[in-house]
């Protein structure tokens, strides 16, 4: 029981840490940059005859 | 329309204000939005495109015949039309600096005809806005 709680931990632990790495790396991914995966962000028209 | 545009490749919302005749296309995180088929998809659909302006991140590379573009992907790219803004965007041909720059893509010709819309229609960038160097 007590090998388990401790894998347990250990596992956790291994989890969490790249989390939290992820987090404060403060580099921006596609959805922070709120791109399209080919570069595209975003399309305006101005269209004629709308009802 | 909008159900017509929220259809199309890539596209994960469409925004459409009938007081200002304003169509918004936001694209999906991972897909490719074809503009050239949102605009043939907005004729489908009975409506006629006044104007298109896109947003978009690349690089600038010089193609064969000695044209400017912005590569958006690796196979995808808009051939610059040349003015102002784009001549500032030269010296970084085939250099790995990313700009993010807002052109318009399309303008309806003057005059009443109305012309087929095509989705291999060429669409050339004209640079209005360089927002970001990196």
């Amino acid at each position: 029981m007590k090998k388990f709680s401790v894998f347990v931990l250990l596992l956790g632990s291994m989890m969490v840490v790249p989390v939290l790495q992820a987090q404060s790396s403060g580099v921006p991914g596609p959805r922070a940059l709120g791109a399209g995966g080919d570069g595209i962000q975003h399309v305006e028209m101005r269209v004629e005859g709308m009802t | 329309m909008k159900q017509h545009l929220g259809r199309q490749s890539g596209v994960q919302k469409v925004e459409v204000s009938l007081i200002d005749g304003k169509v918004d296309v936001t694209p999906k995180e991972d897909g490719q939005m074809d503009p050239a088929q949102l605009l043939k998809a907005t004729y489908d659909s009975g409506v006629s495109v006044a104007e298109m302006d896109m947003t978009a991140r690349g690089k600038i590379v010089k193609d064969a015949s000695g044209a400017f573009a912005l590569q958006i992907a690796a196979n995808r790219s808009f051939t610059l039309e040349p003015n102002e803004l784009s001549k500032q965007l030269e010296p970084l041909a085939n250099s790995p600096t990313e700009v993010t720059v807002r052109g318009q893509l399309y303008k309806k010709p003057p005059g009443k005809a109305k012309k087929k819309m095509e989705a291999s229609l060429p669409l050339k960038l004209t640079v209005l806005e360089i927002q970001e160097k990196q």
